[in-house]
This record gives structure tokens, C-alpha cells and sequence, in this order.
């Protein structure tokens, strides 16, 4: 099951060049600085894109190629732009009702996704009357219902303020699971992309980077000095949380002692290995990669300490996180992390 | 005070009014259409053709419209070849000439309606299901209505002001090619002046009306 995309495209900047194939279920975010050809790759994907200039087959199915292209309406996409794209000229209602009605069966149900995004107060609302928060959920909440075999998302959050942009993470993750719907998204917000995405894409120059399972990217440069976070999922012995939850843990939150510590605050102590040592962003440190059961995390370490505690790669610690941190949400746009590397 | 042929000529330039905005209109749409979406080299110069009317004298169109339409033109002949009557100072020959004097009136609004919309919103609807057709007209035609009333009105409005093509193409043929510009222009030569007065006052009423509906139209939501 996948999602296979061959595309050369001229564009303003560089031109996207692009052959990549993505899994067609889970979530996978598309990550990278501003005009590197994110929001023209989800554009080849939907096929607004001239025809002749791409490849595009999902699953089985060819919906693109040099010769023919598969028209929008038949490739069942929800797609969420970034501009706001609710017909001004119909009620939210009208607005929702127009791809559900199309739909030949209705697998997602109209009062889950009504109640879910929180539109159940706007129906008789003109566009022009809502905010730009408003606006990104009723557009969502049209995607939806309009029953999609993919859902195509490009910054569908941004005008969402923390707590709800939160409660639409977790539901897009939901639905993304209980409907087995695969779903594309690009975002600049690294705490979103952490927490949902199955699978990452990094594009630079309208070029694909690289490709493949959150964990692993982020375990690659350059996110791993860039960004020093790791994605595990519980259990681990020594770790403090619900079972099969995803956690983002920073490595600047990891501290490493040679024993557990006992009468610490710090309820969290795993014990693991040294798997190996990396270069940091940061003078005088160092990104020491640490693995548990198979799951790889980071700790941002001084030299200093490295010398004192004469630490080896190989060698068995305690890793000491902080429980607060590992709730925390982390708000860092991608879009900066990524251009100082240049 | 107003005679019999003056009825006639306003009668016929209603006529001729209507006529020319229903068909310019359904030419107008696909044309607008396309200068307001291709990437083709040859959109400039479609665009120049299409704005001629605006800066040639009317003369000059109705010259060679007169060429072309009679009895010896590429189309009177063709026409007359296949059993027809050639157009020259026939009613369908003024309705032509109308047609192309105001063809900008109608497509530089459209265009401009067209591009304010953009591709998206077609986009987004054809990804809610909907076919090319329903997606036009359940969402480009109502988001577009703006720019179809200017059109309308300002083809309406330029035709019922039409005279030097008119004079060309159909002379002064009582309701045949008589209408009000004509109409005016042959009671001035008659010293008429009561007559000329009265349909011109007239004219500019109806002119004054319609650019009001034109100008005066709010802004969609």
C-alpha cells in the first residue's frame, strides 16, 4: 500500500524534483523551509498540477501520468489548503453538506465530525463571519465528510490556538486510525508533526532529503542537531507513563548518571545503553544517542561531564528525565530551525 | 410628440440591445475564461484583438464588416451561395456589428471576475466530488455574479449608444437598422430638433440608470 510520486516541476525558486514513495496509511507529515516545495508536492498529489509533468500512483491505481490524469473528483481527497477555501457564498452548512452529499457511502459519520471539530454552532454562519480558526476547522470538518480515501493537509492548524490546535492533533490522529486513513501533512509546527506523524518526508530545494519512519529520521542529520528530539513509545522499564503512548523526549531534558539515583525528584530513570556519541549544534556539548529495548533517545551532555564520568559508547547508564518535560509542548518553528543551517 | 418611427426605432434598439448582450455574453464566458487561466504566448495578442473596438473608429469595423457582410464579402457570398441573403443592412448584420463593436465591454469584466476568483475554489469543489459542470455552476457562476452584471449592463447600455458601426453596416432602414442613434442623427439633419431632443433626453435617462446599477453595485460579501 503506497503512495508513489514522480514529479518535475518548474517553479519560481528551483524546480521540484521529486521520486518518492510514501506509505499510504498513517500520517506523514512533509517537513521543510519555506518554498522548498512542500505545498507543490501535495499539489501534485491532489493533480493541480498540469498534466504530463507528473506520476502519480496510489495503491493500484494510476492517477497520473504522461498521458492521462485521473480527474480531481474521482481521486477522493480531502483537501485542507492553507489559504482559506470555504465558498463564501454558502452557510457553513451549505459549505459541509457540499462533498457529503456527493459521497456514494458515508463511512465517517456526520455527528461524530460536527461534534469533534466544533462547527455545530456555525452552521447558519456566511464564511466572512468566522475567524480564521473557525474557518480551518469548518474546512476540515468539509474534508471529512466528504468521505476521502486520502486526506491532503496543508497547514491546516495554523490559526488554532494552542489548546484547540491540540484537540484537532489528537482527533486527526484518531481519525487517521479508526478509519485507516492515510494522510498527508505539511506543517511548521514541530510539536504537531512529533506528536501525529507516523512517517516524515524532508524536502530542501524542491528535492526530496530524505524519507522514512519518524523515530528514524529523527535519529538522521540534520534533524538530529537541529532538533535533539527523540519520539519513543511507552513502556520502558524505569519510564512513568500510560502504556502505547507516543512521547517526545528533548535531549536537552535527558541527564545520565552512572547508577539510579535514589531520592531523586526526577521520577523517571531508564536504564540503557550508550549506543553512540554525535556532534551537537551547540559549543561544548555533545548529543549522546541512548538505546532501550530497541528505542533510541537522546541526551545533550557537556565534554565536561563526558570526561568526568568517563563515559564510552557501549557503556550501560541511567538516563534521568524529567516527568514535567515530557508533557511539555515544545512550540519551535521548523521553518527557522531549519534555514539557520544554511 | 414622438411618431410612429421613433416607437419603431426604440422598439428595434431594445431589440437589438437584448440580443446582442444574451449572445455576447455566452460567446464572452468561455473567451474571458480562457485569458483569465492560459499560460498560452498567444494570450496577449487574443487580448489585443479582443480590446481593438475600444481604440479603432467605429467606422473602420463597420467599413470592413460592410466589406465582408455584403453581397461580394467572404460571408455575404458564402451566404448567398448557399441559397441566403447576404447581411449588409439587415438587421443580423447590425446584430454582428454590435457584436464585435462591444465584445471588450463583455470579456474585461468576465476576465477580471474570472482571475479575482482564481483556481481554487473549482479546485476545492472538484475535490468535494462534484463534476467540472456543477462545480462551474454551483460555485464559479454565483461567485462570478458580480462580474456577469457588469457585463451585461455595460454591453446593454454601449449598444443602445451605438452609431458610427450601425450607420456603416445597416444605414438607416426603418425598422430594419433604424435605431435611436440613427433615428437622432436623421432628425438633426431634418432640423427636427423637438424629436431629436425628446430621444435624447431619453437615452441619456436610461444611460444615467444603468451606470448607476453598474457603479452602484455593492461589493459581495
Amino acid at each position: 500500500m503506497t503512495l508513489s510520486v514522480k514529479a518535475t516541476l518548474a517553479r519560481q525558486h528551483f524546480p521540484l524534483a521529486v521520486d518518492v514513495t510514501l506509505p499510504s496509511t498513517g500520517i506523514t507529515a512533509i517537513v521543510g523551509a519555506s518554498g522548498s516545495g512542500k505545498t507543490s508536492l501535495l499539489e501534485v498529489i491532489a493533480g493541480l498540477t498540469p498534466a504530463g509533468t507528473a506520476e502519480v500512483h496510489f495503491n493500484e491505481h494510476l492517477w497520473q501520468d504522461a498521458n492521462s490524469r485521473m480527474p480531481l473528483a474521482e481521486r477522493r481527497i480531502g483537501l485542507v489548503l492553507q489559504e482559506p477555501s470555504l465558498f463564501p457564498h454558502l452557510t457553513v452548512l451549505e459549505n459541509l453538506r457540499y462533498g457529503w452529499q456527493r459521497a456514494a457511502q458515508h463511512y465517517v459519520s456526520w455527528d461524530e465530525v460536527i461534534n469533534n471539530c466544533g462547527v455545530a454552532d456555525l452552521l447558519t454562519q456566511k464564511p466572512s463571519q468566522l475567524s480564521g480558526g473557525q474557518q480551518q476547522r469548518v474546512a476540515f470538518a468539509r474534508a471529512l465528510l466528504a468521505q476521502p480515501q486520502l486526506l491532503l493537509l496543508d497547514e491546516p492548524f495554523s490559526a488554532l490556538d494552542e489548546a484547540t490546535r491540540q484537540q484537532f492533533v489528537d482527533y486527526l490522529r484518531q481519525v487517521a486510525t479508526r478509519y485507516q486513513l492515510p494522510v498527508l501533512f505539511v506543517s511548521h509546527q514541530l510539536s504537531d508533526i512529533a506528536e501525529v506523524s507516523d512517517h516524515l518526508v524532508l524536502l530542501q530545494r524542491g528535492q526530496v532529503l530524505s524519507s522514512g519512519p519518524l523515530p528514524q529520521q529523527l535519529r538522521q542529520e540534520p534533524l538530529r542537531s537541529l532538533l535533539g528530539m527523540s519520539v519513543v513509545s511507552t513502556p520502558l522499564p524505569g519510564l512513568n507513563e500510560p502504556a502505547q503512548q507516543r512521547l517526545r523526549i528533548y535531549a536537552r531534558d535527558v541527564s545520565l548518571s552512572l547508577q539510579p539515583v535514589p531520592h531523586s525528584s526526577v521520577r523517571n530513570q531508564i536504564t540503557c545503553v550508550i549506543f553512540a556519541v554525535h556532534e551537537s549544534h551547540r559549543a561544548g556539548e555533545r548529543l549522546v544517542e541512548l538505546e532501550c529495548q530497541q528505542q533510541y533517545f537522546f541526551a545533550l551532555v557537556s565534554d565536561e561531564a563526558w570526561q568526568q564520568l568517563a563515559l564510552r559508547v557501549g557503556q550501560s547508564v541511567v538516563a534521568h528525565v524529567k516527568a514535567a518535560a515530557l508533557h511539555h509542548s515544545f512550540i519551535q518553528p521548523l521553518r527557522e530551525s531549519i534555514s539557520e543551517t544554511r | 410628440m414622438l411618431q410612429a418611427t421613433d416607437y419603431q426605432a426604440i422598439a428595434l434598439t431594445l431589440q437589438l440591445a437584448t440580443v446582442t448582450t444574451v449572445i455576447l455574453l455566452v460567446l464572452a464566458t468561455p473567451l474571458a475564461w480562457w485569458l483569465a487561466f492560459t499560460s498560452s504566448r498567444w494570450r496577449g495578442w487574443v487580448q489585443a484583438i479582443v480590446a481593438m473596438p475600444l481604440v479603432l473608429p467605429p467606422t473602420v469595423l463597420g467599413f470592413y464588416l460592410l466589406l465582408a457582410l455584403g453581397p461580394n464579402g467572404f460571408i455575404g457570398a458564402s451566404l448567398e451561395a448557399l441559397g441566403g441573403r447576404h447581411l449588409a443592412f439587415s438587421f443580423a448584420g447590425i446584430v454582428i456589428g454590435s457584436i464585435i463593436y462591444s465584445l471588450p465591454f463583455a470579456v474585461q469584466p468576465l476576465t477580471e471576475a474570472f482571475r479575482a476568483m482564481g483556481r481554487r475554489p473549482l479546485q476545492v469543489a472538484e475535490s468535494l466530488g462534484a463534476s467540472r459542470w456543477h462545480a462551474l455552476r454551483t460555485i464559479a457562476l454565483p461567485l462570478c455574479r458580480g462580474g456577469f452584471v457588469v457585463a451585461a449592463t455595460l454591453v446593454f447600455a454601449h449598444t443602445l449608444g451605438e452609431f458610427g458601426v450601425i450607420l456603416m453596416i445597416g444605414g438607416s432602414i426603418p425598422g430594419e437598422t433604424q435605431v435611436l442613434s440613427v433615428l437622432i442623427y436623421d432628425h438633426t439633419e431634418a432640423l427636427n430638433y423637438s424629436a431629436a431632443h425628446a430621444l435624447s433626453l431619453g437615452l441619456i435617462a436610461v444611460a444615467v440608470v444603468v451606470l448607476a446599477i453598474v457603479y452602484g453595485r455593492r461589493p459581495a460579501a
